[in-house]
């Protein structure tokens, strides 16, 4: 069997987080699961992630910043971004700002997973 | 020696209206005059030289009372002697006890009047100033009765005389004494503010035994007459009273005993309206009941994004987790193990939704304050699940610090959670307009002075402005651009009616402070009691 592709979860609330995990695991993903942005940032190898699905809404510093600060090292990381009942105008922002979807929570598993498919086909490699 | 003055003063007493009689200290009768000899109907012959005992109808009535005589130098009240043809003669009688330059008492003199007619015998500024007593009692707005007490006292003495010592005792077993006093004991008089009170057309209606007094709350008879032989001076219960019309009153009824040294047997009670002030109480509850849950309401509202947002978290976890079941179930490869793992953590997502919907449904609704205990840790748990998402998307931290073992707190949860809410709330409006290294919000539990237990809610924001203090808790008072300021004046109403108190300060560092604090909940009244 193929490496199966790492994906990093950046999420506040424990079940959610758990949930993502489990879903992401039986679709033929790895996951690295992190309670806030700045854990995540800290990670030690960034590049290894295939792509990051964020909470907006984070302790400290939130999904949008976080982005940013990865762009910065990483400028081609796929990010999508989870939001609950977020303004338009900061989904205008995110995708401005280089994220790839704006998914509202609760988020339909088969729309994450299509657009986890779409984005590391985008960069190449397997899908499990 | 003064005897001889009291020789000219007997002449003088022949002529007068009152019977006068003068005793030595061992009761032998030396002086009758001819009114006491037409009022008693006995010879002054028959009578001086032998003891006054003699002619008094109850033998021990006269014994005790001329005990008191020589032990209080004046007695004055109702006896009953009994002429030489064997006819009752009742007599109100004044004696007084006489004593020599050297205080050593050497003679009683009694002056009597019927005993109806006393007032009329009177000097005349006082029997005036008994009239004017009578009027003011009359016109008076509370309802007064005067009541005879004297078969009740008699009945004591008996009881006593029998050994006992725990009157309330006795009457639980003997309920027989209580109905039998409810006939004897009589009402003498009533004022115009009784004869209304009461629905009756006139005071004849009122002067009968006072069982009508006690129709709507039979058991406090008991209580009253308890207090009675307790000595008491006083007795006041709030109750209810059946008027002649068939309604019920709110009363509050005060009873005033005669005191032993008064040798009177009129016993007084005053009896007040208090059924609009009742009504007046019940509404204000009510009005402060409707106020603080508009006010939760009105906090729920303003939280909507934070309640909302810890619902669908858990919402999100179920819908996610279940889909991901539903993946596993179509696998080939079937992981029973992974469906329960997956399956267990649907349920207690959906177990949190329930408790946080609990949690909002009991602020929403409207309900009877009510006792239960629990720890200071549960309070502020659950006051902060109202805030967390407000301070996650403000970025602000809450730092929970309590003492270890802290005894519980009383009362009811939901209002003093609301309290919490409320002053949470306010901290975290005053820290968001701050730089983020001071969003921060401190929440202590401690125990303090008097068994108190104190919860202090510090922000570090710009802090209350001098002039706001003394105003801070008043109904109204708002510093909040759209505020009502109604927050901090029913936060105030719910801690006091918990027996608690709230007071606001400022940090010397920066920052308002609220200090709450509340008894812990074994030293609560309700539960000494």
């Amino acid at each position: 069997m193929a490496v199966r592709p790492l994906i990093a979860i950046i999420e506040d609330d424990d079940a959610v987080r758990a949930s993502f995990g489990e879903l992401l695991e039986v679709c033929g993903f790895d996951v690295a699961l992190f309670g806030t942005a700045e854990d995540f940032l800290d990670a030690a190898a960034l590049a290894d992630f295939r792509c990051v699905v964020t909470d907006y809404r984070l302790p400290g510093m939130d999904g949008l910043q976080a982005s940013q600060q990865l762009f910065s090292m990483q400028p081609d990381m796929p990010v999508i971004l989870v939001t609950s009942g977020v303004s338009g105008k900061v989904a205008d922002k995110a995708i401005a700002s280089g994220i790839k979807a704006v998914l509202p929570k609760p988020v339909s598993s088969d729309d994450l997973l299509e657009h986890i498919k779409e984005f590391i086909g985008e960069r190449g490699g397997e899908v499990g | 020696m003064s005897g001889t003055n009291f020789d000219v003063g007997s002449e003088v007493a022949d002529f007068v209206s009152e019977s006068v009689l003068r005793c030595r200290i061992d009761g032998t009768v030396t002086y009758f005059n001819r009114a006491a000899e037409a009022f008693y109907g006995i010879k002054a012959m028959d009578i001086v030289g032998r003891d006054i005992v003699k002619f008094a109808t109850d033998r021990q009535h006269h014994i005790d009372t001329w005990d008191e005589l020589l032990r209080t130098r004046t007695w004055h009240g109702k006896i009953r002697r009994t002429s030489s043809l064997g006819e009752p003669r009742i007599a109100y009688v004044r004696r007084y006890l006489l004593s020599s330059e050297s205080g050593a008492p050497f003679e009683v003199v009694e002056i009597g009047n019927d005993p109806d007619y006393a007032h009329y015998t009177i000097d005349p500024r006082l029997r005036e100033s008994e009239n004017r007593n009578r009027q003011l009692i009359r016109h008076m707005p509370a309802a007064l009765l005067q009541v005879d007490s004297s078969m009740t006292l008699l009945a004591f003495e008996q009881l006593r005389a029998r050994g006992v010592e725990d009157l309330a005792a006795y009457l639980t077993t003997n309920p027989d004494q209580v109905e039998h006093s409810k006939d004897v004991v009589v009402v003498r008089e009533a004022n115009l503010a009784a004869v209304q009170l009461f629905r009756a057309k006139e005071v004849a209606e009122l002067t009968k035994p006072v069982r009508y007094l006690f129709a709507a709350t039979p058991d406090m008879a008991q209580r009253v007459m308890v207090a009675a032989w307790e000595d008491k001076r006083n007795y006041t219960e709030e109750a209810k009273i059946l008027t002649f019309t068939g309604e019920l009153r709110d009363v509050s009824f005060s009873v005033t005993y005669p005191l032993l040294s008064e040798a009177s047997d009129n016993t007084f009670i005053v009896i007040e309206d208090i059924t609009e002030r009742k009504k007046t109480e019940a509404q204000l509850r009510k009005l402060q009941s409707d106020y603080s849950h508009a006010a939760r309401i009105s906090t729920l509202g303003q939280l909507a994004t934070s309640i909302a947002h810890e619902v669908k978290q858990p919402l999100a976890a179920i819908i996610t987790n279940a889909e991901t079941s539903l993946r596993w179930l179509r696998k080939e490869e079937f992981d029973p193990e992974k469906l329960i793992q997956l399956n267990t953590k649907i349920v207690e997502s959906a177990s949190h939704a329930n408790n946080v919907i609990q949690r909002i449904r009991a602020m929403a609704t409207k309900h009877e304050p009510s006792q239960a205990a629990f720890s200071v840790q549960d309070l502020i748990g659950d006051a902060s699940v109202f805030v967390r998402h407000e301070l996650e998307t403000k970025s602000i931290q809450l730092a929970v610090e309590l003492e270890d073992d802290l005894p519980a707190i009383g009362g009811d949860r939901v209002l003093l959670q609301q309290v919490v809410v409320n002053l949470l709330v306010n901290a975290v409006q005053a820290v968001s307009i701050e730089p983020l290294d001071r969003r921060r919000i401190t929440v202590t539990g401690a125990r303090t002075e008097g068994d108190m237990i104190s919860v202090e809610i510090r922000d570090k924001g710009r802090g209350i402005a001098a002039a706001d203090m003394p105003r801070l808790f008043d109904a109204f008072f708002t510093t909040k651009e759209g505020g009502l300021g109604m927050g901090l004046a029913i936060s105030h109403s719910l801690i006091e009616a918990h027996d608690g108190t709230i007071a606001a300060s400022n940090d010397p560092s920066g920052g308002a402070v609220f200090e709450i604090r509340l008894p812990s909940f074994r030293q609560l009244p309700s539960e000494v009691a």
